[in-house]
């Protein structure tokens, strides 16, 4: 519940951040890495799971969270950095979908991870 | 390509936990975030302080609770404002529950709000609601090794009250033992022994408290 709510609010930040970036208008989301500091807040494979099965309804169902250790910070949740691709094919661009077509099913996803 | 982001992922929470900062300064109204775990002590509290308080202050509560509003209504004969917040399996409140919620009361006319969250002892640590003061009740029935177990919520108290000091003897609690546990996550919260269902255990808290809701009127 919790970690699911959570993954829910990195995934909302991360969207918004894909989709009013003009730079990033032709990018898909590959990776979101985490920082969290002692003591976790949340389990970091409970949130990785629940994003996993959140990122699957948008536009990027192939992207990953990544939860890495921060020295420096306290019981906080930061999100470091996102990896973007440029998208696969004019084709996708042109139906607007962000890739999604390409990641939709489970084995190319399992590819891309 | 990666691209540096640096976000808190509370950063929606934490804006609107300000918003509401802001709305209650310019009321100047004193808000306390009341949080423990299920069955410490939160609405006996409420019930044995409104009495006092309200004699004194114009005061509202929010209660925040899963599925029922029974706690609201323990504290329907004191004939205040009280919006109940339903989280619906939520394990806290956040900072857009309290903003929805003071939309229905008179801002304009209370000196106090005070929020009874959600009975759990993890997640409400993360969530700033814009409160001034944020109370951690704890009774001595649930042992004396919780605070390093449940670290985060004790460290981010302001207030640390010890309830149920009556049971401790049945339970086998050394006060002082439990103090120094608070005192090894927590150096700074104020800490106050005290039985929510005795009068008499409360008047240093409710001094405490009271100095803190003048302190803000006098902003
Ligand atoms: N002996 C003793 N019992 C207490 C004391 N304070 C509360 N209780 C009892 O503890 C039980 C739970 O109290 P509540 O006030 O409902 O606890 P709560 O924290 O509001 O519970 P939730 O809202 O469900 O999380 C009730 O039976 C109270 O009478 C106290 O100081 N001493
Ligand atoms: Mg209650």
């Amino acid at each position: 519940m919790h970690e699911s709510s959570k993954a829910q609010q990195i995934i909302e930040i991360v969207s918004e951040l894909m989709t009013t970036d003009p730079t990033l208008a032709k990018k898909k989301l590959t990776k979101v890495t985490l920082e969290m500091g002692r003591p976790y807040i949340v389990s970091p494979d409970s949130l990785e799971f629940y994003f996993a099965e959140l990122i699957k309804i948008t536009p990027w169902p192939c992207a990953t969270l990544s939860c890495i250790e921060s020295k420096e910070l306290g019981p906080e949740l930061i999100i470091k950095s996102i990896e973007v691709d440029d998208l696969d094919t004019q084709e996708d661009l042109a139906d607007g979908n962000h890739g999604t077509k390409k990641c939709s099913d489970q084995e190319q996803c399992d590819r891309e991870r | 390509m990666e691209i540096t982001v640096l976000k808190n992922v509370l950063i929606k929470n934490n804006a609107i936990g300000n918003d509401n900062r802001s709305l209650f300064n310019k009321n100047k109204i004193f808000v306390a975030n009341i949080i423990s775990s299920p069955g410490a002590g939160k609405t006996t509290l409420l019930e044995s302080t409104l009495a006092y308080l309200t004699s004194r202050y114009r005061v509202a509560v929010i209660e925040g609770d899963l599925y029922t509003s029974r706690d609201a209504k323990r504290l329907q004969p004191f004939n205040i404002p009280i919006v109940q917040i339903n989280t619906e399996g939520g394990c806290h409140l956040d900072a857009r529950m309290i903003h929805g919620a003071v939309q229905s009361l008179p801002l304009d006319n209370l000196d106090i709000i005070l929020i009874e969250n959600v009975g759990n002892l993890v997640c409400p640590a993360s969530f700033d609601l814009g409160e001034d003061l944020r109370i951690l009740m704890y009774a001595v029935t649930e042992g004396t090794d919780k605070p390093q177990k449940y670290a985060n919520i004790f460290a981010g108290a302001e207030v640390i009250l010890v309830n149920k000091v009556d049971l401790a003897d049945l339970c086998h609690i050394d006060l002082s033992e439990l103090v120094d546990e608070v005192r090894s996550v927590n150096e700074k919260a104020a800490i106050f022994p005290i039985s929510a269902l005795k009068q008499e255990t409360l008047v240093e808290w409710q001094q405490f408290f009271e100095e803190k809701v003048k302190a803000k009127k006098n902003e």
